[in-house]
């Protein structure tokens, strides 16, 4: 009950796991914005290998990619189909009122691929970057928000607290659940309104004991020191190593490459 | 005569075929009779809770069946949900069930649950709340401004209301002070003769289990290690200490002067114990 | 170390005390044990200690500094370390070290000095090896040992306990109270451990009853448990060592407190 990997990290000790968060958040940003540049099939080409070597190197296991694209299979196939059939250009073929032509079947094709590619490299961001250091990377990346008064450290400890009481909160949804089952509560059966009613019974406790953890949390952090963010440091420091070089490096060369393909020889 | 409660070699398995799969409970048998109190006792570990879960319905053996006068809960939908009538579950810490605006409201949920006239419903409301010694004035109180031992009578209540046959309580008496602890076993001693109610409490003070129960059941890793009246378990100290789990200290001291060569009778009870001394006194 | 001076304390004003004129002061070095029932006091007397809550009359003092004084609040809770009752809700983090780690990055330390500080104080409480595992898997024991690990990275003086056993199985109970018995015996460190368990209060030094918001008895367990009538009377219970030896003859020397002094005593009624 208690075993919820949370977001889906999964420990390892590959190159990509052993990257600074910063470095792998930086890639997939520069991932993003050269794939959606990419115009031809080569440049596509570059990016499908460019995932296909970080997911080597990552060695998560193909049939856990697999997984994470299947919750997707949905939209690709939607958005596919869309531009298949609504792009006006040259006919392949007709059937009935839909007309398939040349440009709708590149765009569809493509469409696909992006969508592919991205949710396979932001898996393979959360498969080997643990939430935790996750969150301290966006924290730094994002500390120059600090002097337009954003409260990135308040987002990025929010963001820890909740990230240490999802699974609390969930076994404890499981018990209150249990407890006014005991009491013949019926969560199964009825309409739609029943059952939202039949709800409050769970709802009301957890809210109430949200509140009590929250307290006593707080008070609890109080007594260790915790004053906001400020002079606060770090138990891991956050250090580039020569693994980000690489990782920068690669990154850097396949993207511009992408680009160049795709923006200066229109492939 | 079938009994009230039969647990026929019931196996439970969490996260089958997972890295997870965990083995809390295998092969447990035990039957409970009318009107009858038992301790279940054991050391840490998800055993007990979620044997309790089983007797009720609420989890699903792996393998093996619950049985409530003879018939399995499991057979059809309609046992199922008498189950959850019969047998009457109380959690541990459950003042965290308590959601309703008032005190009588949140002890009649159970009973409006099963389907009770009002009238019968406030009746049993009534009786149960009075029997946790909840006054007039609390009824009308919003759970969550009560103290937290009476936060807990009021759900006991809320179980009580329902009238089970079988009165299932976890740890009713953790984190409560010494006081509050005998509060709540005094009331639920006094609803069980006044409805002649059977009750199983899991516990792991064997104190608390050689002072209340006429039965004691002794889970170890999962499994039952042994069963019988207070008298037969605490005979075998040596083997429960051996299995890690505590005897009460007065079995601790009795065993102490028995390996000095006084020869005493065995008693788990400050009470007994003093008494059974005394006796070997005037026989010297 | 701490001292109460004539200390009351009500939660509003004009509302009833909770504590009413308190003189308490714990050395150096020692263990104390609070106990009482739910509602005497004891957790308010516990939130006075580092300054989560102020007197509404008299002083604490802690190390000789007012709770009052909030410029010196923050030397105040880094001297005296506070373990609560539910580690659920005082761990922040959902890795073990990390969270140990949480009051020395308040204190703005350095990385290696805060490494050196989370692997002592994990060693202390002997969970070095689950360091890098998830609070939410560990049990009941293991979670109170990592908050009391949190606290021990401050490197306070004190230790304050309020009610850490109170939802812990006997194998939980015994592993956090054998921690803070070694922290206590072997470094040293002062600590007041409130608690209803008198088996627990049975192996401090010292014991102080509350009873209705005043201190009711202070001494050696044994001098404080041999006083059966007297618990009694305040609805508390004494060990069953001695509750037997009560039972057995009321004259007796009622300070056994272990079972070896419980049958030395028997077999010496018997005997003699």
């Amino acid at each position: 009950m208690t075993n919820i990997t949370l977001g889906q990290y999964l420990p390892g000790t590959s190159p990509l796991h052993r990257m600074d968060p910063r470095t792998k958040l930086c890639s997939l940003f520069i991932f993003i914005i050269a794939l959606f540049m990419a115009k031809g099939p080569a440049s596509y080409g570059l990016c499908v290998l460019f995932t296909a070597f970080a997911a080597i190197l990552s060695q998560v296991k193909l049939k856990l990619i697999l997984r994470s694209l299947r919750a997707i299979i949905f939209i690709v196939l939607f958005t596919a189909a869309l531009n298949l059939l609504y792009t006006p250009g040259e006919e392949i073929f007709k059937v009935w009122i839909f007309t398939v032509t040349r440009e709708g079947a590149r765009i569809a094709c493509a469409m696909a691929v992006r969508i592919i590619l991205l949710v396979a490299q932001s898996s393979l961001l959360t498969f080997t970057t643990s939430p935790m250091s996750l969150t301290d990377g966006l924290e730094t990346l994002l500390s120059p928000l600090k002097k337009i008064k954003v409260p990135v450290h308040e987002f990025a400890m929010m963001m820890t607290i909740a990230l240490r009481f999802i699974p609390t909160l969930s076994d404890e949804t499981n018990k209150i659940t249990s407890a006014q089952k005991a009491r013949g509560a019926d969560l199964e059966s009825g309409g739609l309104i029943k059952r939202a009613k039949a709800l409050i019974p769970i709802l009301v406790p957890l809210f109430v004991s949200s509140f009590r953890r929250a307290d006593e949390l707080a008070t609890a952090m109080e007594c260790r020191l915790y004053r906001g963010g400020e002079g606060r440091t770090r138990l891991h420091e956050l250090k580039y190593g020569k693994v980000d070089a690489a990782g920068y490096a690669i990154t850097v060369i396949v993207s511009a490459g992408v680009i160049v393909l795709a923006r200066v020889f229109g492939l | 005569m079938t009994d009230l409660l039969t647990v026929e070699n019931l196996t439970h398995i969490y996260s089958p075929g997972t890295p997870f799969e965990k083995k809390a409970l295998s092969d447990v048998s035990f039957s409970i009779g009318e009107s009858e109190m038992t301790a279940v006792i054991g050391q840490t570990g998800r055993g007990k809770s979620t044997l309790i879960q089983h007797l009720n319905g609420i989890l699903k053996p792996t393998s093996g069946r619950v049985l409530i006068h003879g018939e399995d809960i499991r057979s059809d939908k309609r046992l199922l949900r008498a189950a959850r009538f019969a047998v009457g579950l109380v959690f541990q810490y459950p003042e965290y069930q308590l959601f309703e605006e008032t005190v009588l409201k949140d002890i009649s949920f159970g009973p409006k649950n099963m389907g009770l006239s009002n009238e019968e419903t406030e009746r049993r409301a009534l009786e149960a709340a009075q029997i946790v010694g909840l006054s007039e004035d609390d009824l009308s109180k919003s759970p969550f401004e009560l103290s937290g031992g009476q936060k807990r009578r009021v759900a006991i209540a809320g179980i009580l209301a329902m009238e089970p046959q079988l009165l299932v309580l976890d740890e009713p008496t953790a984190g409560l002070d010494p006081r509050g602890r005998e509060q709540i076993i005094g009331y639920i001693k006094n609803y069980r003769e006044k409805h002649r109610t059977s009750v199983i409490f899991v516990t792991h003070s064997m104190e608390d289990a050689a002072e209340n129960a006429q039965r004691l059941i002794v889970l170890h890793r999962g499994s039952i290690l042994m069963q019988g009246t207070p008298f037969e378990v605490f005979e075998r100290a040596e083997e429960l200490k051996s299995a890690g789990l505590g005897v009460p200290k007065v079995c601790e001291v009795i065993s102490e002067l028995r390996s000095r060569g006084i020869n005493l009778k065995t008693a788990f009870t400050p009470e007994a114990a003093a008494s059974v001394i005394k006796g070997a006194r005037a026989r010297d | 170390m701490i001292e109460f001076k004539n200390v009351s304390f009500a939660y509003e004003e004009g509302a009833k005390n909770v504590l009413s004129d308190i003189d308490l002061e714990i050395k150096k070095g020692e263990c104390v044990a609070v106990l009482g029932h739910n509602g005497c006091g004891k957790s308010t007397l516990a939130k006075l200690m580092n300054g989560i809550l102020i007197p509404t009359a008299g002083d604490v003092f802690v190390n000789g500094l007012s709770t009052r004084d909030e410029e010196r609040l923050f030397d105040i809770r880094r001297a005296a370390g506070m373990v609560f009752q539910n580690s659920d809700n005082q761990i922040v983090s959902s890795i073990v070290e990390e969270d140990v780690a949480f009051a020395c990055e308040n204190l703005g330390m350095e990385s290696a000095e805060i490494r050196k500080r989370v692997d002592e104080a994990l060693s202390a409480v002997d969970m070095l090896e689950y360091r890098t595992h998830a609070p939410h898997l560990l049990s009941g024991g293991q979670k109170q040992r990592v908050a009391i690990a949190g606290v021990l990275a401050m490197e306070p003086q004190a230790l304050i306990l309020d009610e850490p056993t109170a939802m812990l199985d006997p194998r939980g109970r015994r592993e956090v109270l054998d921690t803070v018995l070694g922290l206590n015996r072997e470094k040293g460190m002062t600590v007041v451990l409130i608690t209803h368990h008198m088996d627990e209060a049975a192996l401090c030094s010292r014991v102080v009853v509350m009873h209705e918001g005043r201190i009711a008895l202070t001494g050696t367990p044994k001098e404080v448990f041999s006083q059966v009538e007297k618990m009694r009377e305040l609805s508390l219970d004494v060990p069953q060592t001695v509750k037997l030896l009560y039972e057995l003859d009321s004259s007796l020397d009622l300070t056994a407190l272990s079972v070896k002094e419980c049958a030395d005593q028997i077999e010496k009624y018997l005997r003699g």
